[in-house]
């Protein structure tokens, strides 16, 4: 006997659009779901991988007090912050700076725009290289330096004291392109009629860029925060590259540290814990950017 | 009817393969005349001997039924992690090698090496008697979860041609200060023309220089007796590391940690480039002898290492001599195939790999095909006396197998070393600031 379905019209309407959808939610379901709860679970475990699937010791807890007792995590979170904190605001203020010089006093803007965007387009790991050899002390970076007057500069990237800023400076590099180009599409959107009426006011272009364009600009400013801010703190690749978090523990970052937990000492459980505190953290953070854009950004 | 229905239903499950007997893979593929593909993961470029070896076992194996494919992995941190994910995940890897005994040991433990003993009773071979008695050192708790299959001595690598020009002789045995003062000696030069009198390959692991002390520290030199207490503070590491930053850091007669670091140097870029007169890698005659790639023409004699006190250096030093363990995967459909390989490879089939450093361990290859092989291609720029004598089996070996919290103490060991060799603390209080802090890890 043959079975007979009968779908109504709107059913296979919607069968279909799952259909569709399926792949893509396939995907969020076993790569984003399953390990934001896998790892919140075996955050609350001692769990070694290599001894498989099960074998979890659970400790209650005891991994997020032992956290703040270990000097790894919190030089980690020290040396996050510095990094965040210096990346974020001269990257944003440098790109303002040049997309308003660039966008008034450039011929060739494309081009400009382009060469400046060339970095954060290129491999990471390619740049960081490259880098790694510019700070080396017969590389362009030294070299230049030594011209400028300084005889005897530190070795950057094996320096305690160095090596984080000597990072921090390339990755100002890398970004600054793309937010120099986001500034430049928000800054040709600008009212034009504002900065004429400025004008017939009397205005300088130091008080326009301050009083007109800083403020007019403030939603892509809050953007450019929220996400330069989330990718700082994600900050891995150069550091594996450039110094695997030394010397000593004075380029050690939260995710290299997450890694290091995780592929070193082959503890996963205290890894997701470190993961969680992050997470935790940029959620603070971004909670309280986006409370007090209110104060600052207008949306007109 | 149902009985006739369950019998056709077990019979088509048979047809198809579904229903596992015994050695079934094994069977079946010969059978088929379908050859096995045995997937084989290591540590060496392909070009330096493993090419040669699957070549040489493929053509042996061709009318039995099993082929072999060669896989490389870097063996650094990222490399070995690729390994044991892959191994875990129940990857394609069916034979690999595992080159310390922490990992073998991390590997055996942990589900990702297979207990050889049973297999190797069933193909009768017994590896004390066929290796020697120092193989027994290899196993944990008795298990044997790779074999060791190759076995030299360590050494120190030198410029013969600088310490003639210096008129320096070879040493037989030296004390540090002896090993210190000839490095100062052989330094000449300053700025890009530098020649140092000693590259410690530091960049590459830092640890490296502190292998010496397992000269008089023995096994397990990392842990006092029990493993309970770390013992990084112990006078020899303070002395042997405090050498190695004097020599970087006031002599300036090896190259500094920090230049390694940021220059990202190598044996490759140093030694073979006639920058300094000495230095640590017993892997190197790989390179040594490419010449096309690392053009030379100097003769290269083997050292031994240097000693804090003659009378106290009881060992040979373990680490990264003896080794090359192979494992099977106990996830891999073909043991016995993988089994056989490593017989293959043991008894005979290594050779392929020792015109390029490994020297094979198996007691039934005369010690002169083994020099043979070793000199091959070699002859003009090997310094022949001292090469062989470091072929000879080590005597009295210092294997670690402690490896409580090792991950973590190492870390902590590292980073003292790192503070020494960039002058930022002497030896003395790296080391027992050290300890103090890797021991909380064992409480």
């Amino acid at each position: 006997m043959r079975l007979k379905f009968k779908l109504s019209r709107q059913a296979r309407i919607d069968l279909t659009g799952y259909a569709f959808i399926a792949p893509n939610l396939l995907g969020m379901l076993i790569f984003t779901f399953f390990p934001f709860f896998f790892s919140l679970f075996i955050s609350f475990t001692d769990w070694d991988y290599t001894k498989g699937l099960g074998n979890w010791s659970f400790n209650f807890g005891a991994n997020y007090v032992e956290i703040w007792k270990d000097e790894w995590f919190i030089a980690a979170v020290k040396n996050t912050l510095i990094y965040a904190l210096t990346v974020v605001p001269i990257t944003i203020f440098l790109a303002l700076v040049l997309a308003v010089i660039i966008d008034k006093y450039c011929y060739a803007k494309t081009p400009i725009k382009l060469a400046l965007f060339m970095p954060y387009i290129s491999n990471i790991v390619a740049v960081a290289i490259i880098w790694v050899m510019m700070y080396s002390p017969w590389g362009p970076f030294t070299l230049l330096v030594q011209k400028l007057g300084w005889k005897n500069p530190p070795r950057w990237l094996g320096d305690y004291y160095w090596a984080l800023p000597a990072i921090i400076l390339m990755s100002i590099w890398s970004n600054v392109g793309y937010a120099v180009l986001i500034y430049s599409s928000a800054i040709q959107g600008l009212s034009q009629e504002v900065f004429e009426a400025a004008d017939v006011d009397g205005a300088n272009e130091i008080t326009k860029f301050f009083k007109i364009t800083i403020p007019a600009l403030s939603p892509t400013t809050f953007f450019l925060i929220t996400t330069t801010l989330i990718t700082s703190f994600q900050v891995f690749a150069p550091i594996q590259i450039m110094t695997r978090g030394g010397p000593g523990t004075s380029t050690n970052v939260l995710v290299y540290y997450i890694y290091t937990a995780a592929f070193t000492f082959f503890r996963m459980g205290y890894a997701s814990t470190i993961s969680w505190v992050l997470f935790a953290l940029l959620l603070v953070v971004t909670l309280i950017q986006w409370k007090g854009q209110k104060k600052w950004v207008s949306y007109e | 009817m149902t009985k006739k229905l369950l019998f056709l239903g077990f019979v088509m499950l048979n047809i198809v393969g579904l229903i596992p007997c015994q050695n079934s893979n094994y069977l079946m593929a010969q059978d088929l005349k379908k050859p096995i593909l045995l997937k084989f993961w290591g540590g060496v470029p392909a070009e330096y001997g493993p090419e040669q070896t699957i070549k040489a076992f493929n053509e042996a194996y061709k009318y039995k039924g099993i082929q072999a494919e060669y896989v490389r992995f870097v063996n650094d941190d990222t490399g070995n992690i690729k390994l044991e994910t892959t191994l875990l995940a129940g990857g394609d890897i069916d034979i690999y090698m595992t080159y310390t005994t922490s990992s073998l040991v991390k590997r055996g433990t942990g589900k990702m090496a297979l207990e050889l003993s049973p297999m190797l009773q069933k193909v009768g071979f017994d590896p004390v008697k066929e290796l020697g008695e120092v193989v027994s050192t290899c196993f944990y708790d008795g298990k044997v979860y790779g074999l060791p299959t190759k076995m030299e001595n360590y050494f120190i690598l030198a410029n013969k041609n600088m310490f003639d020009a210096a008129g320096i002789p070879l040493p037989e045995s030296w004390t540090y200060d002896e090993f210190r003062a000839t490095a100062k000696k052989l330094t000449r030069g300053e700025g890009l023309n530098k020649v140092y009198g000693m590259y410690w390959n530091t960049n590459m692991e830092i640890f490296r220089p502190s292998y010496i002390a397992q000269t008089v520290l023995g096994p397990n030199f990392l842990y006092k007796e029990g493993g309970k207490e770390t013992n990084l503070d112990n006078p020899e590491f303070i002395k042997l590391n405090q050498m190695v930053a004097d020599m970087m850091l006031v002599d300036k007669s090896a190259i500094s940690h920090t230049d390694n670091v940021t220059q990202k140097l190598s044996i490759e870029s140093t030694f073979l480039a006639g920058k300094s007169a000495m230095s640590l890698g017993v892997w190197a005659i790989r390179s040594i002898k490419d010449i096309e790639k690392y053009p030379h023409d100097f003769v290269t004699a083997y050292l031994p290492p240097p000693v804090s006190d003659k009378s106290k250096a009881k060992y040979s030093i373990g680490e990264q001599v003896i080794g090359d363990f192979i494992c099977i995967n106990p996830n891999s459909d073909y043991k016995d195939a993988a089994m056989e390989f490593i017989m293959w490879y043991i008894k005979g089939g290594m050779l392929n790999m020792t015109p390029y450093g490994r020297v094979p361990i198996y007691k039934g290859l005369s010690p002169e095909t083994i020099a043979e092989m070793y000199m091959k291609n070699g002859e003009k720029i090997l310094d022949r006396t001292t090469v062989l004598k470091f072929l000879e089996p080590a005597k009295n070996i210092a294997i670690s197998t402690e490896t409580n919290k090792l991950p973590e103490v190492q870390k902590v060991f590292n980073e003292a070393l790192e503070a020494i060799y960039t002058g930022h603390k002497d030896a003395a209080t790296a080391l027992k600031e050290a300890k103090i802090k890797a021991d909380k890890f064992l409480k």
